[in-house]
């Protein structure tokens, strides 16, 4: 498949899937047993008061309707209101988005920083005593829970240590929000109290959510190079007498990234999928968070303007992560 | 002339879950220089293993050396290590069986001809490094053109897919001549190929070692390749080396049993083909003495409990068996 | 047997089954097990977060609950939840999937379309969304975990059906007359069960952890059923003083994981040669 033809695939799915998304939302909304004019109106509320809300939110009329009326709506970008924050839920969506993209993309940063030279460690030296470390490690790392982890984290570093802040974004004023990812702000505003801030409070929750993807790179990127190691080409290349060093660091670990950057879509949902979590345990108030709240208060506009944005944002990474593999592998994107 | 690869008495096994795979028993062979020799035998006889040891590429911690030497170049190839290394590329190149996983996917074809001719082309003395980009493009596209490969040029700018199995093996030949070697291994070279381009490429083959005066160690388990190409044709069963005879002698006079039965095997007009009854055996539970034992017509007491020595019977005609057929014994065993 | 003889040198695999072992034997015997088998529902105020001590191996809870004792009726509700959840799943999505990847027509287009659907956000979020929806109960746990991860089968086996159906045997089966679902049951099931077999057990782990995520979230059973997410969720407000509260249960959910874990990799390298992790 050629590389423009790819990208016309993908956006014309994109819509239909959206569709289907919020389709599955709004039935949930609506076939849950508690009113949802009762919860917007309030415990106290007359059963008028409840009525004009229905009438309001549009919660009288036929279903189909209603999802026809919410769909022409989300077209305009209008998304509605939360009944919680009484806020747009496109401002809400807006200011949290950052936090989570800003904790997400430390987390990948971490992830391969920390995971493709481990993981290249361990193919060139299979079966020596870091593999075998290595491998306990990963395999654990992907069995832990991470909210388990996470509160044994703060255990351990913020109430024991007291070394790290126990959950949030900053401490005291945030800087001035240019991009909204506040490592970067504060660097633009020059602030190095609120940089220093900033970044202790991103440890915990960048190294929790980090951890199982980390143990997916080691591994992608270790068995990436064994069987390059075991490929015929390099068999060829050494048959041939190229310097060990050569075959190593430019071919193999050439085919070994290019093998691991095709994971990088699942890499990003298990961060995504851990988001929701860790942002839960580390009151980092960013779309995770937001999720898990809205869900648990039945805030269903919320709800389905957070998975239509994460859905977009899934879409949307698949894409650059299909372009990014077709840039670096000559024989394009499978 | 004394020989350029010497091979005595080689036996090799592979160390395996199930016990040893003695894959090589009392292996002789010889090649001099400019000498084309085809080593021929059913797959899985262990010619590739062969060309491995030749080229000090056996997988190390996994080969048992049980008896022998393999002297190339006045280099004992089986110690491995930077000798070996130095040798490989420099006086041995390679061309492999598959030419569609032989090359890195990942560089163009340049790249990879570039990285040889950098650490394995000749270079006249104190100008070992820097300076020989154009040269090393000159040469390589002459090479290119050489081995008839059209716009030799486009070729470099290529990555592998791009070109026909053909057109990469041509390549690959190109590659195994540029470093200016005394002998190329040719591992049955034109298997993955297209009948029709097998007789082109191993006439090129041919053509250019001759002009060259390199010596090829060709394998292949097709008889009709062996007559088109070789010199001198030496023909291994089950690890052990059956008959070593000059081509003329070898294909109008075959003295070992297994040979001959393999010459009747070939269809040729007036004849049915007759097949040999049985399988080539395990390495890991070889027949004792002449492992051809089960199989053979002609097999008697001592070929159960006796390896035959290759023993020379007249002009360089030499033939390992208790009981080798004579001129005049034509229908002796059927 | 070969393959058990195989899989019986691989220490890890080894691992996993003893992991497996233990966690079986505890969910059969927990009431025998268990020191207290009454604390699963009686609470004893005055004896409440308690250190770990020889009367109370892994401390009390906030009820004063011995926690081991409720660890050992969790494993039940742990495995069953799993067990049914992921078996739900692969009742729904085996057959879609062998069903699209067998007719290629509109119809499976059609089918899969809605399974990645599914797959465009991450399945935790539809499942709190689902299970929030339902109510907090075990069976609504079991529901979303359920109609959030048929997908996920649906795309497997799908793809693996679709490779096998222009497999010679799979033709030849056609081209004598064999009816569709004599082929999908004879030919294609059996060809394609060792990556379904490989990939149950990691999704039980995986299943697992998605559970305990909802019952830390609040939305498994309503206390005081013993569930481990649950009992985490509940020693927050204890920490730092009761360090022992959610140590016991986050190990158990730890080693239940990685038992189902290494017993899947064990199981990939002597059952999927395709996708044999290399030793
Ligand atoms: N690394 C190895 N370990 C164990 N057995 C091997 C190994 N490599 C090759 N063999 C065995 O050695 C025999 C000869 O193989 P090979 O040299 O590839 O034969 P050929 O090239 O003539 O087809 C075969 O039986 C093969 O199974
Ligand atoms: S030695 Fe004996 S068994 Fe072997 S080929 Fe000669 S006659 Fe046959
Ligand atoms: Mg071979």
């Amino acid at each position: 498949m050629n590389w423009l033809s790819m990208v016309a695939n993908r956006l014309i799915w994109f819509v239909p899937t959206l569709l289907g998304l919020l389709a599955i939302v709004f039935t949930l909304s609506r076939v849950v047993p508690i009113d949802p004019a009762f919860l917007a109106a309030g415990e106290n509320a007359s059963v008028e008061q409840v009525q004009k809300v229905r009438e309001r939110f549009g919660f009288d009329k036929p279903l189909p309707v209603q999802f026809l009326n919410y769909v022409r709506d989300v077209a305009q970008g209008n998304f509605g209101v939360s009944m919680f924050t009484q806020q747009p839920i496109v401002n809400d969506l807006a200011t949290r988005l950052p936090a989570t993209l800003e904790l997400t993309l430390v987390a990948v940063l971490i992830a391969a920083l920390i995971g493709i030279p481990l993981g290249v460690l361990c193919g060139l030296h299979r079966n020596s005593w870091l593999d075998h470390v290595l491998r306990v490690v990963t395999v654990s790392g992907l069995a832990v829970a991470s909210f388990w982890f996470a509160m044994q984290l703060q255990f351990l570093f913020s109430m024991k240590l007291g070394w790290l802040p126990l959950s949030g974004r900053m401490e005291g004023f945030p800087p001035e929000p240019v991009t909204g990812l506040m490592v970067v702000d504060a660097l633009i505003a020059g602030d190095g109290e609120a940089l220093a801030s900033a970044l202790r409070h991103m440890i915990l929750p960048a190294v929790t959510l980090a951890l199982p993807a980390a143990a997916t790179v080691v591994r992608f990127t270790r068995n990436g190079v064994i069987g390059v190691i075991n490929s015929p080409s390099v068999a060829y290349q050494t048959a041939m007498g190229f310097p060990r060093r050569v075959i190593i660091w430019k071919y193999v670990l050439r085919m070994a990234l290019t093998a691991t950057v095709t994971q990088l879509g699942l890499i990003f949902g298990i961060l995504l999928a851990g988001a929701v979590v860790v942002e839960t345990v580390f009151d980092w108030p960013g779309l995770g968070a937001y999720a898990v709240r809205s869900i648990l208060q039945s805030d269903y506009n919320a709800v389905m303007g957070f998975t239509l944005c994460t859905g977009a944002l899934f879409v949307f990474i698949n894409l650059l992560v299909d372009m990014l593999q077709a840039a670096i592998d000559p024989r394009g994107a499978a | 002339m004394s020989a350029l690869l010497d091979i005595s008495k080689l036996s090799l096994a592979f160390r395996t879950e199930k016990g040893p795979a003695r894959v090589l028993d009392m292996i002789d062979l010889a090649v001099k220089p400019g000498e084309i020799v085809g080593l021929v035998g059913e797959s899985g006889c262990g010619k590739t293993t062969l060309a491995r040891a030749i080229l000090g590429t056996l997988p190390e911690g996994l080969t048992e050396i049980g008896s022998g030497h393999i002297r190339l170049d006045g280099v004992d190839m089986l110690r491995g290590g930077k000798a070996a290394e130095s040798i490989r590329g420099r006086v041995v190149t390679f061309v492999p069986q598959d030419p569609f996983a032989s090359f890195n996917p990942l560089f163009r074809i340049g790249t990879q001809i570039a990285d040889l001719m950098r650490w394995k082309a000749p270079r006249p003395e104190g100008r070992r490094w820097g300076g020989h980009r154009r040269a090393d493009e000159d040469a390589a596209i002459a090479m290119l053109d050489a081995v008839q490969l059209p716009q030799p040029r486009a070729i470099l700018a290529k990555y592998p897919h791009e070109l026909s199995g053909g057109q990469r093996q041509r390549v690959m030949i190109a590659m195994a001549l540029l470093p200016q070697p005394q002998l190329i291994i040719a591992d049955e070279p034109t298997t993955a190929l297209d009948v029709t381009v097998q007789a082109q490429i191993l006439g090129l083959l041919r053509r250019l070692a001759v002009e060259r005066g390199v010596s090829v160690l060709f394998t292949t388990h097709d008889l009709g390749a062996a007559w088109e190409i070789c010199d001198r044709v030496v023909v291994m069963y089950a690890g052990q080396t059956a008959e070593i005879a000059p081509r003329e002698a070898f294909f109008a006079n075959p003295r070992h049993p297994y040979t001959r039965m393999l010459l009747d095997s070939l269809p040729e007009p007036g004849r049915d083909p007759v097949g040999i009854p049985g399988g080539v055996p395990s390495p890991l539970t070889p027949p004792g003495g002449c492992r051809f034992n089960p199989r053979c017509p002609r097999v008697t007491e001592i070929c159960r409990e006796t390896r035959p020595a290759l023993a020379e019977h007249e002009g360089g005609h030499l033939v390992a068996c208790h009981h080798p057929v004579t001129a005049d014994a034509e229908a002796l065993y059927v | 047997m070969d393959l058990v003889k195989r899989f019986a040198r691989d220490k890890a695999a080894l691992l996993g089954a003893t992991l497996l072992g233990l966690l079986i034997i505890a969910a059969i015997f927990a009431p025998w097990l268990a020191p207290y088998p009454n604390d699963v529902f009686d609470f004893h105020i005055e004896r409440r977060l308690l250190a770990p001590a020889p009367e109370a191996l892994m401390g009390t809870d906030r009820m004063g609950s011995d926690i081991f004792s409720r660890l050992l009726f969790g494993a039940r509700i742990t495995l069953m939840l799993a067990g049914i959840a992921v078996g739900s799943a692969l009742l729904i999505g085996v057959p879609i999937g062998l069903i699209a990847g067998y007719y290629q027509s509109w119809f499976s287009d059609a089918l899969m379309r809605v399974a990645e659907i599914f797959l465009a956000v991450p399945q935790i979020v539809l499942a709190i969304a689902i299970a929030q929806t339902l109510g907090p109960s075990i069976q609504n746990v079991i529901l979303a975990l359920s109609l959030t991860y048929w997908p996920f089968w649906a795309r497997l086996v799908y793809a693996e059906t679709r490779s096998m159906r222009n497999e010679v045997f799979v033709e030849s089966a056609v081209a004598l007359g064999a009816s569709p679902w004599r082929v999908i049951v004879l030919h294609i099931l059996p060809n394609i069960a060792s990556p379904i077999i490989v990939r149950t057990s990691i999704g039980m782990g995986a299943t697992i952890l998605t559970a305990a995520t909802l019952g830390f979230l609040g939305l498994g059973a309503p206390p005081p059923t013993p569930e481990w997410g649950r009992m985490i969720a509940e020693s927050r407000e204890y920490l730092p003083e009761a360090w022992w509260y959610a140590l016991a249960p986050g190990i158990a959910i730890f080693l239940t994981v990685l038992g189902f874990n290494l017993f899947g990799d064990g199981l990939r390298d002597i059952l999927d040669p395709r996708t044999r992790r290399s030793v």
